[in-house]
């Protein structure tokens, strides 16, 4: 009898989490019905919020069927060797991101301030239009000495410290090569350094390339870093929202 | 005389040294100058223009009849529940706990924290209020 009681429970448990599952099925189709015509930036991700220059702005892709990309963007041909097709990765140990782990990074680090999105153009590029959600630190700025002070403007803006002096104990297992704790170099610390994005126009520009590379030469740490290859070009290849800063 | 000879060469060499260091120094610098003065030439050649998807897309925004006005907000609203939904899935997908949360709150304090998310509050922030609002039911 108890046996008889067991089964008609397990079967109710079963049924139920069939019905859980049927029902969270048809409201996925109510949203997708919902959506139809419409190009969301993934599939489950019709747009995403970020925050620029204190507005939040609607990053969304063009949804008109026939719209084509003209300009300064759509031209193939560049000039050699100013503006050569870059290698996949600036340097070892950096995390080349494309542009859906851009938008999860403008979604979760960027929104809570704990990371940065950067344009690492030169100012003169900058102005004609930029990713929502950047800000403009020209590669010039972060390929100086660590004494400049546009590399102490922007590593205050990092979160960067100046280290401390370590007691003496500390001082002599690093100099021993016996302990180095994470994230701390001679001068800096890096600890709650923010995780920053670098992007320039697309594969074929140089300067976030020399941004990172002037980051990794003052000891940033590598993992901190990430390129988003695609820049401007591939941005504006999909019809993704872009703004004209202080407009 | 030949060890005389040996020494006179190294010695101009040595007296060139500086001289090879300015002509290296100078080229590094002027191939930056180069690269820098390129790429404002190509900057030149960009016209300043922003894509907006939201306003390309938004039904008839002038000279509209009361049904383009009609199909604007029913466009709105879709664009509303659309970007609820995926508030909701980000919420799921990255604080899976708070969104256990969010699910037990009334309607309109979702409303109110979806509200925040639209204005491009931190999500931390956000969670804070889930959780204040959820200990005030």
């Amino acid at each position: 009898m108890s046996k008889n009681v067991r089964l008609v429970q397990q079967a109710m448990v079963v049924f139920t989490l069939l019905a859980g599952f049927l029902s969270a099925g048809s409201a996925f189709s109510d949203k997708v019905k919902l959506d139809s015509d419409f190009i969301p930036l993934t599939k489950g991700r019709p747009y995403i919020h970020v925050l620029h220059e204190g507005r939040s702005i609607r990053v969304q892709r063009v949804q008109d069927p026939d719209y084509e990309l003209r300009g300064y963007f759509a031209k193939t041909a560049r000039k050699c060797p100013s503006f050569c097709i870059q290698p996949i990765t600036p340097a070892p140990g950096i995390q080349v991101i494309g542009e859906i782990e851009l938008f999860d990074f403008m979604e979760t680090e960027l929104r809570d301030g704990k990371g940065l999105l950067i344009d690492a153009r030169t100012p003169a590029w900058h102005k004609k239009g930029v990713i929502p959600g950047s800000i403009n630190i020209p590669f010039t700025h972060l390929t100086k000495t660590a004494d400049d002070p546009e590399v102490l403007d922007a590593f205050e803006l990092f979160g960067v410290r100046e280290r401390e002096e370590p007691v003496f104990y500390e001082k002599l297992l690093e100099e021993w090569g016996w302990s180095r704790p994470p994230y701390l170099t001679d001068k800096w610390d890096f600890t709650n350094a923010k995780t920053l994005v670098l992007y320039c126009n697309g594969p074929a520009c140089g300067q976030s390339p020399r941004a990172i590379r002037g980051l990794l030469r003052l000891g940033y740490p590598a993992d901190k870093i990430r390129y988003y290859r695609g820049g401007m070009q591939l941005w504006q290849l999909w019809g993704l929202t872009t703004v004209v800063p202080n407009e | 005389m030949a060890e005389k000879g040996g020494n006179g060469f190294f010695m101009s060499v040595l007296g060139f040294l500086p001289v090879i260091g300015i002509l290296g120094f100078s080229t590094i610098a002027s191939s930056a100058d180069d690269y820098l003065s390129e790429l404002e030439v190509e900057a030149g050649k960009v016209d300043a223009e922003r894509i907006d998807p939201g306003r390309a897309t938004d039904p008839g925004a002038a000279k509209q009849s009361a049904e383009g006005e009609q199909a604007s907000q029913s466009q709105e609203k879709l664009d509303l529940a659309a970007q609820r939904a995926n508030f909701e899935s980000l919420l799921k997908k990255h604080y899976f706990g708070t969104y256990g949360f969010y699910r037990k709150l009334p309607e309109r304090s979702r409303q109110e924290v979806f509200g925040e998310y639209r204005r491009g509050v931190g999500m931390d922030k956000i969670r804070k209020k889930i959780v204040s609002r959820l200990l005030q039911h």
